[in-house]
């Protein structure tokens, strides 16, 4: 399957005062097949929100490639993208809040920005015809947004990603500010259109519940690298790197061990240590290897990729627990 | 959750109205002045100089037999022309400045900062002088030196929303949609600030009268015989104790009543545009 | 575990925002906690738990008009207590841990100090003795290096551990009850997990009783004895944990099942539930769930069910329980 989406060594790093770093993402390499959703998961500190904006070009990556369809969009820069024609191909939900959406425009108004500057001539019935697709009722749409209950405002923010029919769409928390009961019905919603729609999702979540039901793959981000990927039930029922293991066994509503939960902090972002395995601090199957050589991530089998040295050394976890 | 408009006491909204009532008579006397003027506001008439208020004349004349009503009510349309023509400008001046600095920062936003604290570090009636002066006496020099003056307020206040809500969703959403700075700043940011610069705008109507008028009453900017409250009131401060009291105080009140009712009109501006509303 | 009595006991439990038009924010709720139960409030937003969670800890807003019929706090009338009786009751048989820890903490004083006021004032102790428990009951909240923490400040620390220095404030007098409101919503999930198992531990071994409010069904399950779901300002179930998931039957509760991800095998199966709560300015049917109920009749609108048995510990407010 052609991926539609390839990262290739993708790293953004914010200095930080006079001599510090900051490595949000550090060295990621991630693929999405057409029509594929890939789940990426992490805490925070994961760089996942980070990961999410260069994807869809809001920000530059500081090395790496971002290839859409095979050609790098990453070596645009985000202030010239806009005029790109790959650009309405790529769109973005973002995690409900105030200003999600434009208070002072109407709800048509901010869904018909999704059309960008080239919207010219009547909008009216593609707005029309995209909010009846998200369930929005048309009344609703001369309303303010913040006339809006959760659930519309984040329809009409979908709405607004989806009018311009991208290809690939990337959502960076698009239920986590809903109630459970409005968080369902608009992830239905999100799935029905992906499939009615052939789109390539790229769902950014800290619960992996949500991953779970809504991709299937997931990569697993901490502190801008990642620890592992694979399809998402695979991934969640056996585990490979420790930190999947420790973020699994965390959720509730899954049996846990007492062992299972992981204290300790995360380490530092700020100019790491890059022949340090950063989760070692806080890892139950740490090893004198971890402190001196960063686990690279490696193909293991059925699609499975892990970064880290238990794995390799062949007496990391079997993933044989199967949860 | 109670909606905000019903915690409005009818009392207030009747105020509310009563202002704005107020403001759109200022206007329609600023707009009809002259021509509804009983006395033609520059004829001089010596042998009925210094009359009291009366019948035939309702304010009194001033010391060259002029009727003070009319000029009074002549110089309604003076005073709001040249205050609004300053408000107007400092706004758009202010608003594109503000703008840049807000969106752009680095140097930018540091450049016009000083540039604007310059301003601010002068007394602002002391800097309106200097340039008024500078410039010569006319209508010109006043207002260039009411906009300079007022432009530091427009450009901080729009630099501070602009920064504010330059990371916002719909901002970032609109770059996603290919939108460039201009088309983002006019088309998303403005529409926010337009209620906030609107209540700004005619607080400011209130001070840019009062500089005006203020620069007159010093001999700089507008010149007899045109009428303008300043100079009305400049003239007949000759008379504060000699009694002819008419000469300074119908005048001086209509200034303050103009003032006044721009003041009162941007508190119902700022309460009536809030966009949470409708 | 539980004793007979319980520890706390509410009746007719009304509070009131706004105009005499506006229907009740709390609409008449009963509620016990027995002594060491761990107690799960679940709601979703609007539905007023963390008002109950003020009531208990004796903070509602001035703006509330409060009912109530009856409310027994370990055999003491708290109904008329005035502000000196609360804070005595407040932080020594009450412990109360909040969303947003680092809102909840002094950001110009050391963690240290902060916890260390609150412990000279409950357990009288000063000088060296001060410290050592202080220390000490850091390290109950398995903050790690606690002596060397104790001069941390609440920014230099983080959410979780905050959350944590929060309940270790809220345990220092060893409170009979604890409440705990949405203590992990905005931590990671590493680190909610760690929390909540820690509030757990504390209330077996302590014998605390705990009302754990919460939007999360899951984590109810998780953590809790019983589950007590609200709806609207109106507990509609409550039951032991496991057996509101086995059986649960009133419509709200069983939708609300049908809407949690980890409940659900594939999106499929997910089902949300539509419309609003009503709002209180307007129209409000008698039991509040009417107007999205799928099993509603006429007299849903007009008479509120009762709370009902419908099995050995388990009770549902329904006319028409599945």
């Amino acid at each position: 399957m052609t991926a539609l989406l390839e990262i290739v060594n993708l790293r953004r790093l914010f200095r930080i005062g006079r001599a510090r770093t900051l490595h949000a993402i550090d060295d990621v390499s991630l693929r999405i097949g057409a029509g594929r959703s890939l789940g990426l998961v992490g805490e925070s500190g994961s760089g996942k929100s980070t990961l999410a904006r260069l994807v869809v070009r809001l920000d530059d990556p500081t090395a790496g490639r971002i290839l859409y369809e095979g050609n790098d969009i990453g070596a645009v820069p985000a202030h010239a993208f806009g005029r790109r024609p790959a650009r309405s191909q790529i769109q973005f939900v973002f995690q409900g809040a105030d200003d999600t959406l434009n208070p002072a425009l109407s709800t048509a108004r901010n869904i018909a920005i999704g059309l960008g500057a080239s919207g010219g001539g009547d909008v009216r019935p593609h707005v029309e015809q995209i909010a009846a697709e998200v369930e929005l009722p048309r009344e609703l749409l001369e309303r303010r947004p913040h006339q809006l209950s959760g659930g519309q405002q984040a329809r009409a923010g979908i709405a607004r990603a989806l009018i311009a029919r991208p290809r690939l769409l990337v959502l960076d928390e698009p239920t986590a500010a809903l109630d459970v009961s409005v968080q369902a019905t608009v992830l239905k919603l999100i799935d029905r259109l992906r499939h009615t729609r052939g789109l390539t999702l790229l769902f950014v979540s800290h619960d992996l519940e949500v991953i779970r039901l809504m991709c299937d793959d997931v990569a697993v981000l901490y502190l801008g690298r990642i620890a592992e990927t694979g399809p998402v039930a695979d991934v969640l029922a056996r585990p490979l790197h420790p930190y999947t293991r420790a973020l699994v066994a965390a959720a509730p509503g899954r049996a846990k061990a007492d062992g299972d939960l992981i204290g300790g902090e995360p380490a530092s972002p700020i100019d790491p240590d890059p022949n340090v395995c950063l989760f070692a601090n806080r890892c139950p199957l740490a090893m004198p290897r971890c402190m001196t050589e960063r686990p690279r991530p490696r193909a293991i089998h059925n699609a499975r990729i892990v970064a880290c040295h238990r794995s390799d050394e062949g007496d990391g976890l079997s993933g044989s627990e199967a949860y | 959750m109670d909606s905000a408009a019903s915690t409005r006491s009818s009392g207030q909204a009747l105020g509310q109205r009563i202002v704005l009532a107020a403001l759109a008579a200022l206007i329609a006397l600023a707009v009809a002045g002259p021509w509804i003027t009983p006395y033609d506001p520059t004829e001089t008439n010596p042998t009925a100089a210094l009359l009291h208020p009366g019948a035939v004349h309702l304010f009194g004349t001033d010391a060259l037999g002029r009727d003070m009503f009319s000029r009074t009510l002549a110089a309604t349309r003076t005073d709001l022309l040249i205050a609004s023509v300053s408000v107007v400008a400092a706004l758009t001046v202010g608003s594109v400045l503000g703008a840049a600095a807000g969106w752009r920062g680095g140097w930018v936003d540091r450049i016009i900062g000083r540039l604007m604290d310059t301003i601010m570090a002068f007394p602002l009636f002391v800097l309106a002088v200097g340039i008024a002066a500078a410039m010569g006496n006319s209508v010109a020099s006043v207002v260039v030196a009411t906009v300079v003056v007022n432009l530091p307020f427009y450009a901080r206040q729009v630099r501070a929303e602009v920064s504010r809500r330059r990371n916002a969703g719909y901002v970032e959403a609109a770059r996603l949609a290919g939108f460039g700075p201009i088309a983002i700043l006019a088309g998303q940011i403005l529409p926010n600030l337009a209620p906030p610069l609107m209540v700004q705008s005619s607080l400011n109507m209130g001070w840019a009268i009062l500089n005006a008028a203020g620069l007159s009453f010093i001999g700089l900017g507008i010149r007899p015989p045109t009428p303008e409250w300043g100079i009305i009131v400049s003239e007949g401060a000759a008379y504060i104790f000699s009694g002819e009291w008419w000469l300074f105080v119908f005048p001086g009140g209509m200034l303050m009543l103009a003032v006044l009712i721009f003041g009162f009109a941007g508190d119902v501006l700022r309460d009536r545009l809030d966009p949470r509303r409708d | 575990m539980n004793a007979a009595l319980p520890l706390v006991s509410i009746r007719g439990l009304q509070i009131h925002f706004g105009g005499p038009q506006r229907a009740a924010t709390i609409d008449r709720t009963d509620l016990d906690i027995l002594r060491g139960d761990i107690v799960a409030l679940v709601g979703e937003s609007g539905s007023g738990k963390s008002l109950i969670a003020h009531t208990l800890a004796g903070i509602l807003a001035p703006a509330a008009r409060m009912r109530v019929e009856r409310f027994d706090f370990g055999g003491v009338d708290l109904r008329q207590q005035d502000a000196p009786a609360w804070r005595a009751i407040r932080g020594r048989e009450v412990g109360i841990v909040f969303q947003n820890p680092r809102a909840a903490l002094d950001p110009l004083m050391r963690i240290g100090r902060q916890l260390g006021e609150v412990i000279a004032h409950h357990r009288l102790l000063r000088g060296r003795p001060l410290l050592d428990a202080t220390i000490a009951a850091l390290g109950e909240v398995r903050i790690p290096d606690p002596a060397a923490r104790l001069r941390a400040y609440p920014a230099e620390l983080s959410g979780g551990m905050c959350q944590r220095v929060m309940l270790a404030i809220a345990l220092a007098a060893n409170p009979a009850l604890l409440v705990a409101d949405e203590p992990t919503t905005g931590l990671d999930t590493t680190t909610q997990g760690a929390v909540l198992a820690l509030i757990a531990g504390h209330a077996r071994s302590r014998r605390m009783a705990t009302l754990l409010i919460t939007h999360d069904l899951a984590l109810a399950r998780a953590y809790a004895d019983r589950i007590v779901v609200l709806h609207a300002g109106q507990i509609v179930e409550m039951a032991q944990a496991a057996d509101l998931f086995d059986r649960p039957t009133h419509p709200y509760t069983r939708r609300l099942i049908k809407a949690t991800p980890v409940e659900a095998a594939s999106v499929s199966d997910l089902s949300g539930i539509g419309g609003r709560p009503p709002d209180l300015d307007g129209k409000v049917p008698a039991c509040r769930f009417a107007g999205r109920c799928d099993r509603a009749g006429a007299i849903c609108t007009t008479d509120r069910p009762p709370l009902a048995s419908v099995a050995p510990g388990h009770q549902s407010a329904c006319w028409n329980p599945a």
